[in-house]
């Protein structure tokens, strides 16, 4: 019997073939391109919290209590073996990188201004984040001697620097003493974190050491963690291990990536819950005309003693498979554009200066995961189910014998 | 009678009328309250940049805002005044003088901006003495007085009355250093702004940083701001050649193209709802005009033309639209007006977004006429071609052939 629902319910839907077409075509359309800009929205998203976790937080951060809140020297993670010998036990832990930063001045002979100067180990950072992939102009090395640094684009760009400028950095050291430090430029570096593309100064350790008149001092140990469900448990292992520090995760660190990640995840579902009650009601025209004209075939099956049954699984076949078939195509058509935006990415370098004031890449890579396919293919089902209710009520109501004689529809 | 024939269509086919005057109307309502929305958070966004400090336009030397610093000072400040005085579409305008000084409180130091700036001219300008939040403003009279941004305070860990020692450099790149007392502290809501910025009175910065009658640019207000890219092109032609006025559209371009493309993000996020009515509407036409295709064969088989169809199909959708349009652009607009005077609040969105440059917790839409009447039409229009394939259909059918369909 079901069989025959199904065979009917095909060539149903067939009969007109245009009016079916034209539900495939609207149900494939917005599908795919709804598919497209969840992916790209997701990648936007994406893309900003994984620089911000490899430029800077990592999975964890451990501060100083106090630092956060006033960025003081006298709030430091002090000494340092104490932490890397915790971390070696630790075996989710992936990777660690020892930061120490100052806020000064930096300075041209033409101009200055405010900047943070941070003291990191390039290695550590190499294999914290892959930092040396962010790099645009010049070497990812300190220099012969570590006597260079590396600044961020933005604030290269604003000191018009290029690789062997020099610069003056003026900055207090731990006791209180205004000094200054000077160096060239070896590599500038755009991570897409606006904070350390617009601010940051990179030197080595062992200078900036040197220069705040520090030892076995950090002002930010960050932490890779090797799977993201371990996270939390290595968060709680060393806020046991150090109850004096603050051991915070990313998404404590930066609520803002997870509010937006929050607001974009609302936004699909959203666009997908308005436009598939609208398509349903596009599905419902065409299902309705489509019960409406076979009223007497439907009243003859009825007469004849089909099961009520067997007729309503015919019309729910048939609007399932314009969705499916809508759903494969729009699948299908979603699938290759995500794939496109995943690989070669959209470029909007012509709008580089806005996109990089809020953090996003000039080229945008979209996303692309199963689950955007089972939440569409959801999407499509209820609006299919949606648009036979009414259909369904109606041909409920006749009267078989009556539509047979053409007294009632 | 082709109007009579389309009128006695819509009441008949209730069902299709009914939807596509719901659909319509809920399209151009959604649609001018959703650009309204987005060009009132956008104008929010820069008038704010603008008029807390920027400014509706500079007047500097060539290259000063690519490259900054000393080398670009306009060196004749008296002159240029002069030009702007006499100049009738200027409202007001201020010099200021901006260099970058390292501000030590007891405790730390911290890389700062220091303006120097006529305090009174400020006052309708910009917003910095409207954003006091604790001490006094500055007067014109104020020697070694601070008024200095809430952030770069609570970096500093300084409060009214603490004294602050400034370190940078003079224009002869002379050692320039000097000791303040905080008389104001202001709060504009620009984060990056309040946390680095730090102004003091021009004429005794000018003894410190040996810059009198020396300025980095003049901040400019005009009579209309709303023609900026006339006005300023209009003062150009007066300045001597190796002077630029630029108006906030490019002291701004960054911030410009960032609300320009989150437009057009916008514009491709709401085109995909476009596609589904059209759709719809395509859908419902299609259906409507062929089960009325026998209805159609017949004023075939009685004279009527192809083209007399096509005219009595386009005077339906036409009648739908315009009432779905016209009742939706005033509910729209009604709405985008109400809006305008009274702004939408998200209480805490300007401290959540504080880093993105997000100042107040309302937002207000934008009502303009121009921005109204093209949504309307994109909506007129979608309406329109969503006919055009339903109608040719069917005009390919003979009498016969539509008499006879099934």
């Amino acid at each position: 019997m079901y069989k025959i629902s199904q065979h009917l319910a095909w060539l149903s839907l067939w009969r007109r073939k245009t009016r079916s077409a034209m539900v495939v075509m609207m149900i494939a359309l917005c599908l795919s391109g709804l598919l497209g800009l969840q992916g790209l929205y997701d990648g936007m998203i994406s893309h900003m919290i994984n620089t911000t976790i490899r430029s800077d937080s990592g999975e964890i951060s451990l501060y100083a209590k106090e630092y956060r809140l006033n960025k003081s020297l006298d709030y430091r993670l002090s000494p340092l073996s104490k932490f890397e010998n915790a971390f070696s036990q630790i075996e989710a832990i992936d990777a660690y990188t020892v930061r120490l930063e100052q806020e000064g001045l930096i300075a041209t002979a033409h101009k200055s201004r405010g900047a943070t100067l941070k003291g990191i180990s390039l290695e550590k950072e190499q294999n914290f984040g892959q930092l040396d992939a962010f790099i645009t102009k010049g070497n990812y090395s300190f220099g012969k001697g570590n006597k260079n640094a590396l600044i961020g684009s933005a604030l290269a760009k604003k000191f018009n620097l290029s690789i062997g400028s020099r610069v003056i950095f003026t900055a207090q050291d731990v006791t209180g003493e205004i000094n200054s430090i000077s160096f060239r430029i070896s590599g500038i570096l755009k991570t897409g974190n606006p904070a350390l593309d617009e601010n940051s100064v990179f030197i080595s350790m062992e200078k900036i050491s040197k220069f705040l008149n520090l030892q076995q001092s950090a002002t930010q140990i960050a932490l890779r963690v090797k799977e993201t469900e371990n996270i939390k448990k290595v968060q709680d292992q060393l806020q046991i291990l150090f109850p004096d520090t603050d051991v915070l995760r990313w998404d404590e660190l930066y609520p803002l990536l997870i509010q937006m990640q929050e607001i974009m995840n609302i936004f699909n579902l959203a666009s997908y819950a308005i436009v598939f009650i609208v398509a349903a009601l596009g599905i419902f025209g065409v299902m309705l005309v489509s019960v409406l004209e076979r009223m007497r075939e439907f009243s003859i099956m009825l007469a004849i003693g089909t099961p009520y049954r067997i007729v309503r699984n015919q019309i729910i076949m048939e609007a399932s498979f314009l969705g499916i078939i809508g759903f494969l195509a729009g699948a299908l058509l979603g699938g290759v554009l995500l794939f496109y935006m995943s690989t070669a990415g959209i470029d909007m370098r012509s709008f580089e200066a806005g996109l990089e004031l809020y953090g996003y890449s000039a080229v945008m890579y979209a996303n692309m995961h199963l689950y955007y396919f089972f939440q569409a293919f959801f999407a499509v089902f209820f609006a299919t189910l949606l648009s036979v209710i009414w259909p369904l009520r109606k041909l409920k109501k006749i009267k078989p014998i009556q539509v047979i004689q053409g007294k009632m529809l | 009678m082709l109007f009579s024939l389309a009128f006695r269509n819509i009441v008949k086919s209730k069902g299709r009328s009914i939807i596509t005057l719901l659909l319509s109307t809920f399209t151009t309502i959604f649609f001018i309250i959703y650009v309204a929305f987005t060009d009132g958070s956008h104008h929010q966004f820069i008038k704010s940049s603008v008029e807390i400090y920027t400014g509706y336009a500079h007047v500097n030397l060539n290259g000063y805002r690519d490259e900054g610093g000393y080398d670009n000072l306009i060196e004749d400040a008296g002159s240029i005044d002069q030009i702007l005085k006499n100049d009738s579409s200027i409202k007001t305008y201020s010099p200021r003088f901006e260099t970058y000084s390292l501000l030590s409180g007891d405790e730390k130091a911290v890389g700062s901006m220091i303006v120097g700036i006529i305090p009174s001219s400020e006052a309708s300008l910009s917003k910095l003495p409207s954003s006091l939040i604790k001490g006094e403003y500055l007067t014109d009279n104020d020697t070694n007085a601070i008024y200095i941004g809430s952030a770069l305070a609570k970096r500093l860990n300084v409060d009214i009355g603490s004294q602050v020692a400034m370190v940078g450099s003079s224009i002869d790149y002379s050692i320039a250093a000097d000791l303040f007392t905080i008389k104001g502290i202001f709060k504009t809501g620009l984060f990056e702004f309040d946390s680095q910025a730090a102004f003091v009175n021009k004429s005794y910065l000018d003894t410190i940083m040996l810059s009198d009658n020396i300025a980095s640019y003049f901040t400019l207000y005009f009579h209309d701001n709303e023609h900026i890219d006339d006005v300023t092109t209009a003062l150009q032609a007066s300045l001597p050649s190796e002077v630029e006025a630029v108006n906030w559209k490019i002291l701004l371009s960054a911030l410009v193209q960032a609300m320009l493309v989150d437009s057009i993000f916008n514009y491709i996020s709401i085109s995909i709802f476009f596609l589904v009515i059209f759709f719809v509407i395509m859908i419902f036409s299609y259906v409507n005009i062929y089960t009325r295709a026998r209805e159609i064969g017949l004023l075939r088989a009685l004279g009527l033309t192809s083209k007399d169809i096509f005219g009595m199909l386009f005077v339906e959708i036409l009648l739908l639209a315009t009432v779905s349009i016209v009742v939706g652009t005033i509910i729209g607009a009604s709405i985008a007006y109400y809006y305008e005077l009274h702004p939408i609040v998200i209480s805490g969105i300007a401290e959540t977004y504080k880093e993105y440059g997000v100042v107040s917790d309302e937002i207000p839409m934008n009502f303009d006429l121009f921005t109204i009447a093209w949504n309307a039409l994109t909506i007129f229009i979608l309406n329109l071609a969503a006919i055009i394939y339903p109608v040719t259909k069917i005009n390919k059918l003979t009498a016969m052939e539509a008499m006879r369909y099934v």
